[in-house]
């Protein structure tokens, strides 16, 4: 299974988030209930900026940099 | 009997201040972006003192924001805590913290037609035996279930008050994930069928997160608003009805009848009331002929973008250029707010984590001129033409962007990302936005109006003295030498400093020339924090760190406005 950084994954494909990097910021996802095994959709990526993923039917958005640290697969 | 306190506490953007709106009957702003309430808000429910805190997403005290929800749940003897139906399963985890704190709650289920029409079923039941309190179900625009919610908070048992202060601390990671599967358990057992992904629901909210489609709408929006100001506000509103016939003809008429030859026989009383800088010449005028109309049409339009839900969608547009000056694209909600009013950009502040970040961003909304001091910027501008127009948003856009570079290198601290919910697009509902801009627009007069008058009175006591002309002198090297206006320009300057649009009235009194006239709005703009902006930077970021970012602030708008008078004579030549 091929695993890429978030901001590097093709909108509106449904992907498994893998591994979120750093404690810090895993924590700070937890709030928004996105975290280890969670199924997501990006459905917009700004090119050098932020993601926009959808997550149990919410929009969240994520900066550049927060997406590097989130590894995520495809689903099959 | 001491009242009892009751807290409404709950993830950002869930209804929590039209809750309080509809508890109490007091209005707060409420909008469809997460952070608009940033401060506490209290209000009485029969003998119950009803608190609003800010939003937060759980109890770790991250961000200032975090820490005054926190206060407010110390006090509380109960605690209302809202959450989002459509979003349960992310409010879920903060109802866990909160739960184990051992204060008295009920659980306010909002927006709960919502969550019915995207197809999902909560089992209210089983809901409360997962998490051991009471949930009422309330749509809080329309007051549905707050009849029950209010019986709910008014029978709880007195026994039940005072239970003990929990101590701000932060939760560990171990404590967050466990939160984290009590809240799953709740709503695996009380959510039967899950929101899909028809969520995403209208094209137009797909496109305004899209790139190059997000910038575009972004610059439609922005010529809308300038053409709602220029075109009806200024060029109707304001220069035909108000400037030519109300004031310019029926009120000077009236004034010159009324109390004309009265005030003429004491000439001090004829300066304070109807001279140049008078009462009821100058400031009677500017304020409500000038300003009002262009501050309320302004506020109706932010109310408009809070509404719809498209600040946050301009977020997200806008991240990857703030990124570039040390901050993300939240900000945009502390910037925009400082179109309306500066004092609530700087509390707007709040939301961001870092402290460096927290005073880059303040200095830079003191950058953002006020819907005020717009209203005459406008006035003055627009008749010169979009050349001069361009110059003056290129001076300021530039002078933004080169401090945000300066300001990210040299306080670098730690950067924070991007992380936020985008509210789903919405209708704006009228009510809300007419009670909103009628109410920012009436704390607006009422904190503008005592300062004009003071201002008229003392400036035309000064004129009378003699004493403007030795102020003047002694900034010529400032007014003349390097901005290039003319010696009176020193005191527009010093009137910005009690209120900016009070010293942008004064440039607007003056004879100036079409580029003197965007050389002192770049300096006004950009240098001078007025009074209620100083006090709260001193009372948010403390006086040292108030006056850093006051002393910046001035530095960069007179080196602006001087570089640009230099420039210009440069090219000139």
């Amino acid at each position: 299974m091929v695993r890429l950084p978030l901001h590097e994954a093709d909108t509106l494909h449904q992907l498994v988030v893998v591994d979120i990097r750093d404690h810090k910021i895993r924590a700070q996802c937890l709030e928004f209930n996105l975290r280890q095994g969670q199924v997501i959709v990006v459905l917009s990526r700004i090119p050098h900026g932020p993601c926009v993923i959808q997550l149990q039917g919410r929009q969240i958005a994520l900066g550049e940099k927060l997406c590097r640290r989130i590894t995520v697969s495809r689903r099959v | 009997m001491t009242p009892m306190k009751v807290a409404l506490v709950g993830n950002p953007n869930v209804g929590k201040s039209v809750l309080f709106n509809r508890l109490t009957g007091t209005y707060v702003t409420a909008s469809n972006y997460p952070g608009t309430t940033v401060d506490v808000v209290s209000g009485w429910m029969d003998n119950h003192m009803i608190s609003d805190a800010p939003g937060i997403y759980s109890l770790a005290p991250r961000t200032e924001e975090h820490k005054v929800a926190w206060q407010v749940i110390r006090q509380a003897d109960m605690i209302v805590n809202v959450v989002s139906a459509p979003s349960l399963d992310r409010d879920l985890f903060l109802t866990a913290q909160l739960a184990e704190l051992r204060i008295p709650m009920v659980v306010a289920l909002n927006m709960a037609d919502e969550a019915n029409r995207l197809g999902m079923s909560v089992d209210i039941r089983s809901l409360e035996r997962e998490l051991g309190v009471s949930v009422i179900p309330t749509v809080a625009v329309t007051g549905q279930g707050i009849g029950t919610l209010r019986r709910h908070i008014l029978r709880a048992s007195p026994s039940e008050w005072r239970a003990a202060r929990p101590a701000i601390r932060s939760p560990s990671p171990g404590a967050l994930r466990a939160s984290r599967e009590k809240a799953d358990d709740a709503y695996d057992q009380a959510v039967s069928q899950r929101p899909g992904g028809a969520y995403t629901q209208t094209s137009l909210a797909d496109l305004l997160i899209k790139p190059l489609w997000g910038e575009a709408a972004a610059a439609v929006v922005l010529a809308l608003i300038y053409f709602l100001m220029a075109g009806v506000v200024v060029g109707i509103v304001v220069e035909d009805v108000l400037e030519t016939r109300v004031f310019g003809q029926f009120y000077r008429d009236l004034l010159e009848t009324g109390i004309g030859s009265w005030a003429a026989s004491i000439p001090i009383v004829h300066e304070i009331l109807m001279g140049d800088f008078g009462l009821l010449t100058m400031g009677l005028t500017y304020l409500l002929g000038l300003i009002l109309p262009m501050v309320f049409a302004f506020y109706g339009a932010l109310g408009l973008l809070e509404d719809t839900g498209y600040l946050p969608r301009l977020a997200v547009v806008s991240d990857r250029f703030l990124t570039r000056v040390g901050l993300n694209g939240r900000a945009v909600f502390s910037l925009v707010t400082g179109l309306g009013c500066v004092t609530l950009a700087l509390m707007a502040t709040r939301t961001l984590a870092s402290r460096e970040r927290r005073i880059a961003c303040a200095l830079l909304c003191l950058a953002v001129p006020c819907s005020a001091q717009m209203a005459i910027i406008a006035a003055m501008i627009i008749p010169l033409g979009f050349g001069y127009l361009s110059i003056y948003s290129a001076a300021v856009g530039g002078a933004f962007l080169i401090a945000g570079h300066a300001l990210s290198a040299l306080i670098p601290g730690s950067r924070e990302h991007l992380l936020l919910d985008i509210p789903p697009l919405r209708w704006p509902r009228l009510n809300n936005l007419a009670k909103k801009t009628a109410a920012r627009t009436l704390s607006f007069v009422k904190e503008a109006a005592p300062f004009f008058a003071l201002g008229s009175v003392a400036l035309a006591l000064l004129e009378n003295l003699g004493t403007l002309e030795l102020l003047s002198a002694l900034l010529e090297p400032i007014t003349e030498g390097w901005l290039g206006l003319p010696r009176e320009a020193a005191l527009a300057l010093m009137m910005g400093i009690i209120r900016r649009d009070l010293g942008a009235a004064g440039l607007y009194q003056l004879s100036l020339t079409p580029m003197q006239s965007v050389v002192g709005l770049t300096a006004l703009t950009l240098s001078v924090p007025c009074l209620a902006a100083t006090l709260i930077l001193a009372k948010e970021r403390g006086v040292l760190e108030g006056i850093v970012v006051w002393g910046g602030a001035l530095c960069l708008g007179l080196t602006a406005g001087g570089l640009l008078h230099n420039l210009v004579r440069l090219i000139s030549f």
